[in-house]
């Protein structure tokens, strides 16, 4: 070993480091991503900006860490869902990648059909994302629906449509959903799959249509999609049904694990067509301004289902 | 350093079949990878080069050790795995294979079967530290398809002269899967506690 | 030969960015732990990251005060205070961490420690008994694994403390294989 003292000046500030340590850990700090209002830029390293801009078909989510998870983004166009136990933070997930994107001037809708409109912004000022000024500036819709609201077709009319054939028949064009009339949105969240399929009790094939539709109508329509949907806090399934995640492009999984008498977060990209990304589950954490993914920190047991 | 006598069994092992030989080494925890080192040594002097696929500690630390102790890293090949398994950066060196952080074994099995060619001695060795590190993340099956893919590399009759070599803590020896895996070795050479 | 002549001899013979394993009696734990922090940060001019599992930073740094150690040179990582619903008073060198089986949130803190702590430093984990009482084995194993590679990645000193013949054999083994020496005192 080297016997010569280390010459290191020992006179640094211990407690300025443990600040900025405690920050780095609750997501805070200034280097690497910092989550932010619509006054705040978000930071990124040049690298990714110029990479998704290069790329183009690729979207990020503005989380900070989880864009490093893949190779390029999320692509464009596709229909994630969004998949975890209660109080995973799907809806902070969504709400984030939201304001990330108003911040940038693209339209965004979020579709609730569990929290009201309130409760929504109230969520997000908790985080510091001034909610009231990104409605106003027109880029950010949310609108609250009603399960029973739904366009869905009778029982009857869900089985011949199942099985019909012109394309051009009136019941396979009904819209699934109806969005405000020029306003076409960039990124759509729709809060939540598990909410829709509680208005189809008892009908599960009716669901799986829509459900069906659903997916199809906003395909056509372009925008970057996130659908939340509920499930076990260790999930073995990621959908009501099983036909979402098969229809969805992306699946991605918030973990709220149990570990003794405390619980860690984590999450992962199970699924994502078009994009190569990292196949692990990884620390999350819920700070004071936002979540906060941890691309390289493994996640350390509690993922055994029972 | 090994003692004279284990020195002397690994020699003899790496002698007795032309067509290659599987060796299983229960090393003694203390002073475990010095062993290591001397079992490289001695491999490496007899004109063997290698791919050392470490589960256990990262690639430059591993190489700056082996170099501290006079190998000549560049005949070697590394796999480092452990510093896959932990989410960092692998480190960009010629010598240094990169494989994907969820380690899957199908690819670890490419790398090796892809790396086997590039050595450009006739002698070579496959040096495994250690199947019970990557046992605490992979399923036993897993293992055994790995363990048995790298026997069936090795047993090939027209292969080149490939030793291939399973480290393994004394300690853990007695683990079930290990002694399956030692049931197909050549030989199984016992180090003991303070050569 | 002392317990601390034999400690820093061991560990005047390693290599930088070395990992040991100290095993030592229940009687003795507390001096040994002592005695080597004070070697590292007073004779070695180290800075000590201590992950401790076994007591709260107040009876800590209490014990360090009494050993004439700098605790400016020492940043705690407590596992003990917050799971115990303990008072955290703030303190400039302690990170009150949730619990000892949020190996996840450890992991998270010693990385996040090395990367801001500038200099020569150390890792020192007390007690690997201590937190196998937590967590599942298998699980520690891999915590254990993970972050030595990482502290190795960067060339970063650790202990690990333990009671000798107290670890379950193969948990033991799991372990120790990873460190570079084994010293008993």
């Amino acid at each position: 070993m080297n016997e010569k003292k280390s010459r290191q000046d020992n006179s640094f500030d211990m407690s300025k480091i443990k600040a900025e340590i405690e920050n780095k850990l609750k997501g805070t700090s200034d280097y690497g991503y910092s989550t932010g209002t619509l006054e705040q830029k978000t930071q990124y390293t040049l690298e990714a900006v110029n990479k998704a801009k290069k790329a183009k078909k690729y979207v990020l989510t503005g989380v900070s860490g989880f864009d490093e998870l893949f190779e390029n983004g999320i692509p464009k166009g596709s229909n994630v869902l969004v998949a975890g136990g209660a109080g995973s933070g799907k809806t902070i997930f969504c709400l984030q990648t939201l304001q990330y994107h108003v911040s940038r001037g693209e339209k965004c809708f979020y579709m609730s059909f569990e929290e009201s409109e309130k409760r929504l912004m109230e969520h997000m000022e908790d985080f510091g994302w001034n909610s009231e000024k990104l409605l106003a500036s027109g880029n950010l819709k949310i609108k609250r629906f009603l399960p029973s609201d739904i366009h869905y077709l009778s029982e009857k009319g869900n089985e011949d449509a199942m099985f019909a054939k012109e394309e051009d028949s009136q019941l396979l064009q009904l819209e699934p959903v109806t969005l405000e009339e020029g306003f076409e949105p960039d990124f759509v969240v729709v809060d939540s799959l598990t909410a829709i399929a509680s208005a189809f009790m008892g009908k599960g094939g009716s669901y799986r249509f829509y459900a069906e539709r659903l997916f199809r109508f906003f395909e056509k329509m372009g925008s970057t999609n996130y659908f939340i949907t509920e499930t076990k806090q260790i999930p073995e399934t990621f959908s009501q049904t099983g036909v979402e995640e098969f229809l969805a492009d992306g699946v991605i999984v918030l973990y709220n694990i149990k570990r003794e008498n405390v619980r860690e977060r984590a999450i992962e990209v199970l699924k994502m067509r078009g994009t190569k990304h990292q196949e692990r589950i990884v620390a999350m954490k819920i700070s004071d301004n936002g979540m906060v993914v941890y691309p390289k920190q493994e996640v350390f047991g509690g993922m055994e289902t029972k | 350093m090994l003692k004279d006598e284990t020195k002397k069994s690994i020699e003899q092992a790496i002698q007795m079949n032309k067509h290659g030989v599987i060796i299983m080494i229960e090393l003694p925890i203390n002073a475990y990878f010095e062993m290591n080192s001397s079992t490289i040594t001695l491999l490496t002097n007899h004109g063997f080069q290698g791919i050392y696929i470490s589960f256990q500690r990262p690639f430059k630390n591993i190489s700056s050790f082996f170099e501290s102790e006079g190998i000549d890293t560049s005949t070697l090949l590394f796999i480092d795995a452990a510093t896959a398994l932990s989410g960092e950066k692998q480190h960009e060196d010629a010598r240094c294979i990169h494989v994907s952080q969820e380690l899957d074994i199908d690819e670890l099995v490419k790398a090796i079967y892809l790396s086997l060619p590039k050595l450009k001695s006739q002698k070579k060795f496959i040096f495994i530290d250690s199947l019970t590190t990557i046992s605490q993340y992979k399923p036993l099956s897993e293992i055994m398809r790995f363990s048995e893919f790298l026997i069936k590399t090795v047993r090939k009759e027209n292969e080149e002269n490939v030793i291939l070599i399973f480290n393994v803590a004394k300690d853990l020896a007695q683990k079930k899967f290990i002694r399956d895996v030692a049931f197909h070795v050549d030989q199984v050479i016992s180090v003991e506690n303070n050569e | 030969m002392n317990d601390i002549e034999k400690i820093s001899k061991e560990l005047n013979n390693l290599p930088e960015g070395w990992i040991v394993m100290l095993e030592t009696s229940p009687e003795k734990m507390l001096e040994v732990s002592l005695s080597t922090i004070k070697f590292l940060s007073d004779e070695k001019n180290y800075i000590g990251i201590i992950v401790s599992a076994s007591r709260p930073q107040k009876n800590l740094i209490q014990l360090y005060k009494q050993k004439n150690i700098d605790t400016k040179k020492i940043l705690i990582l407590d596992c003990i205070s917050k799971s115990q619903s303990l008072n955290l008073e703030e303190a400039s060198n302690v990170l009150y961490l949730e619990s000892v089986s949020s190996l996840t949130n450890i992991s998270l803190a010693i990385t996040a420690s090395i990367q801001r702590i500038p200099g020569d430093k150390f890792v020192f984990i007390d007690s690997l008994n201590s937190m196998l009482i937590h967590n599942k084995p298998e699980i520690f194993v891999q915590f254990i694994h993970g972050i030595l590679t990482k502290m190795r990645i960067v060339g970063v000193n650790g202990l690990l403390i333990s009671l000798e013949n107290e670890t379950d054999k193969e948990v033991h083994a799991e372990i120790a294989q990873l460190c570079d020496r084994i010293v008993i005192i």
